[in-house]
């Protein structure tokens, strides 16, 4: 019963999280490629209840970033001016789901202040807002090159258990090639044959193209062995001698019974394939500036100064943790759930 | 004209490890339309494989067939596995001798009953669905909705194989395979399905081929018996005439075996304690 309970839990955060990702125009004060060129580096903002003259403030308020004279490159805070957080600011424009135009963010301080709940990256921009954004690439990519990949799994395993023989072997050795394929050099190679300037929805497509399309063998073999059990299954063979077609068998007695298979690799592919675009993205594979992902978030870290000097800059590597947690927490409560066991 | 007609049939399995062995070896015999032919013998002597034989449902790899089985004067063999579609099911029907794993366990029975229906007759699916509730109806179920919505593990083993049975006989075939219909039944449920298949067979002209190795089912019900014997017909006729006096010794040992139980039976019930 608790076991349930956490499961749900995990649930909800998780497809919370998501929709703050859907909507990342209203949860983040900025938009992606607005730059504060006068604040690079910016350490993140710290949320004040008490002022500099030992004052309570109901609302919360935000002190400005100003040069620290003692040590060139780093910020004090500029305890002359308090901003207060208005809840509902207005600010840039975005739009709500793509269509309908707004200006309404959800927190904001009024200019000249500014607040930047995971700092700035080199060039003043809102960490915590290109994380936001960032995500809607970064979990699209991962979701449906997922979802390719198990498609494909699902023709590829079907057709391999069902028919058998020759077929069989063939598909299945053509699953091990793919399996045993170095794929980021294999993206490497794909993106080399590419010309220089694709448009960024092309680059997008082909990186879900290909993660996608190289990890179909593992589900495909999973599928196949249940496929497989299924069609020995008495009712199945009972169907046929009433006169079933092998599509009528496939759709209506086997395939029902891999769609626990399916959902578990789902929720464990998913993962892994947001990291692949994370990596892709971190060696300059993937979306180009300004647009942002997890990844590109992080290839800053390949500078030696700022993995040393701002470690606000690791916080989205940190941030994905717990969504990877969450999906492994899921497959795992999943697993247990289909488990010959339990059933 | 017969309904039916085997000729020469062998089956052999060729599997991976070891010979072939040859399960069905050259065996001939023929169904006349509404007879109940009963075909008997001891467990592996090959009965199970004339019957999928004869639907050509056995695995293509592993297992040969020759000889000839005309159904209607078409070879059944020689069928393409489109043409053997429209068959199975329709012209021809199988009943498994376990109902608890012939049945689909995530699907109400009635529905797959309605399935039958409708792959081989071009109905809407709510047509094949009253359909359905009618064969339920005819296989002895009175609450027919009850039945319908209910899952297989929702219903006894007797219940279920009359559900198989509705299966088989939703298309109105010509000839029903029954492979131990009973093995898996207690001696009510076994009566209560052999009554069902009687009274069907009376309204619709029904031929049956009945594999039983209990000679208590085929004296009820078979006009004629086939006695099979590693692979080949040893003996037929009628059964009242093989219980009697049969010249074969397997015929006499199949079908004594089962008169000395009887007698055996007889004395335990004498001895009992009455009340």
């Amino acid at each position: 019963m608790n076991r349930r309970y956490t499961f749900w839990g995990v649930v909800i955060l998780l497809a919370a999280f998501h929709l703050v990702i859907l909507s990342a125009g209203f949860f983040s004060p900025y938009s992606y490629s607005e730059q504060h060129r006068d604040l690079p580096y910016a350490p993140p903002s710290r949320i004040h209840f008490i002022d500099s003259q030992g004052h309570f403030h109901v609302r919360p308020f935000v002190y400005g970033w100003k040069y620290d004279a003692h040590s060139p490159g780093s910020y004090v805070a500029d305890l002359a001016t308090p901003y207060p957080v208005h809840v509902f600011a207005f600010g840039s424009a975005y739009k709500i789901a793509g269509l309908i135009p707004s200006r309404i963010h959800l927190f904001g301080v009024d200019p000249p202040g500014s607040i930047f709940l995971m700092g700035t990256d080199g060039y003043g921009r809102d960490q915590f807002t290109r994380f936001l954004y960032g995500g809607q690439i970064s979990l699209a990519a991962g979701l449906i090159a997922a979802a390719l990949s198990l498609a494909l799994g699902l023709v590829v395993g079907s057709i391999a258990g069902f028919y058998g023989g020759w077929l069989d072997n063939a598909l299945m050795r053509g699953g091990d090639v793919f399996m045993a394929l170095p794929w980021l050099y294999l993206l490497f190679a794909v993106r080399a044959a590419l010309p220089l300037h694709v448009p960024q929805g092309q680059i997008f497509l082909l990186i879900v193209a290909v993660i996608g399309l190289i990890g179909w063998a593992r589900p495909a073999r999973l599928i196949r062995g249940v496929v497989l059990s299924a069609k020995e299954r008495n009712f199945v063979l009972a169907a046929r001698g009433f006169g079933a077609s092998d599509f009528h068998l496939l759709r209506r007695h086997i395939l029902p019974r891999t769609y626990n298979i399916v959902l578990t690799q789902m929720t464990l592919l998913i993962p892994q394939y947001i990291l692949a675009e994370v990596t892709l993205s971190f060696l300059g594979l993937g979306i180009g500036q300004p647009l942002p992902s997890w990844g590109s978030l992080l290839s800053a870290l390949q500078e030696y100064y700022v993995l040393a000097s701002y470690w606000w800059m690791y916080l989205p590597a940190i941030l994905l943790v717990p969504v990877f947690l969450a999906y492994s927490q899921i497959a795992n409560a999943l697993q247990e759930l289909f488990s010959p066991v339990a059933l | 004209m017969p309904l039916v007609e085997v000729r020469d049939l062998s089956v052999s399995y060729h599997l991976s490890s070891g010979d072939p062995f040859a399960a069905v070896q050259g065996v001939s015999f023929h169904i006349r339309p509404g007879e109940t032919l009963g075909l008997m013998g001891e467990s592996g002597c090959g009965k199970s494989s004339i019957a999928l034989a004869l639907m050509q449902l056995l695995p293509k790899r592993q297992a040969r067939v020759a000889g000839s089985v005309l159904f209607r004067g078409a070879n059944m063999l020689a069928l393409g596995e489109r043409d053997l579609q429209t068959i199975r099911g329709a012209a021809i029907s199988i009943v498994y001798q376990e109902p608890e794993i012939a049945l689909s366990p995530v699907m109400r029975v009635g529905d797959q009953v309605a399935e039958v229906i409708r792959a081989h007759r071009p109905l809407p699916w709510q047509q094949c669905r009253s359909c359905a509730r009618d064969v339920i109806g005819r296989v002895g179920f009175a609450q027919v909705e009850r039945i319908y919505k209910a899952y297989p593990h929702q219903l006894s083993g007797g219940q279920r194989q009359r559900i198989c049975l509705a299966q088989a006989l939703a298309c109105d075939p010509a000839l029903l395979i029954a492979d131990e219909p009973t093995a898996h039944l207690d001696a009510r449920s076994q009566s209560e399905l052999l009554d069902v298949l009687q009274s069907l067979k009376r309204d619709s002209g029904l031929a049956v081929l009945l594999i039983s190795h209990a000679p208590e089912v085929q004296e009820r019900m078979a006009e004629r018996l086939l006695v099979m014997s590693a692979g080949h017909i040893v003996d037929q006729g009628r059964f009242g005439q093989l219980a009697g006096n049969s010249h074969h010794p397997y015929t006499r040992a199949v079908l004594g075996s089962a008169m000395l139980r009887d007698r055996w039976t007889d004395r335990v019930l004498e001895e009992a304690p009455a009340g």
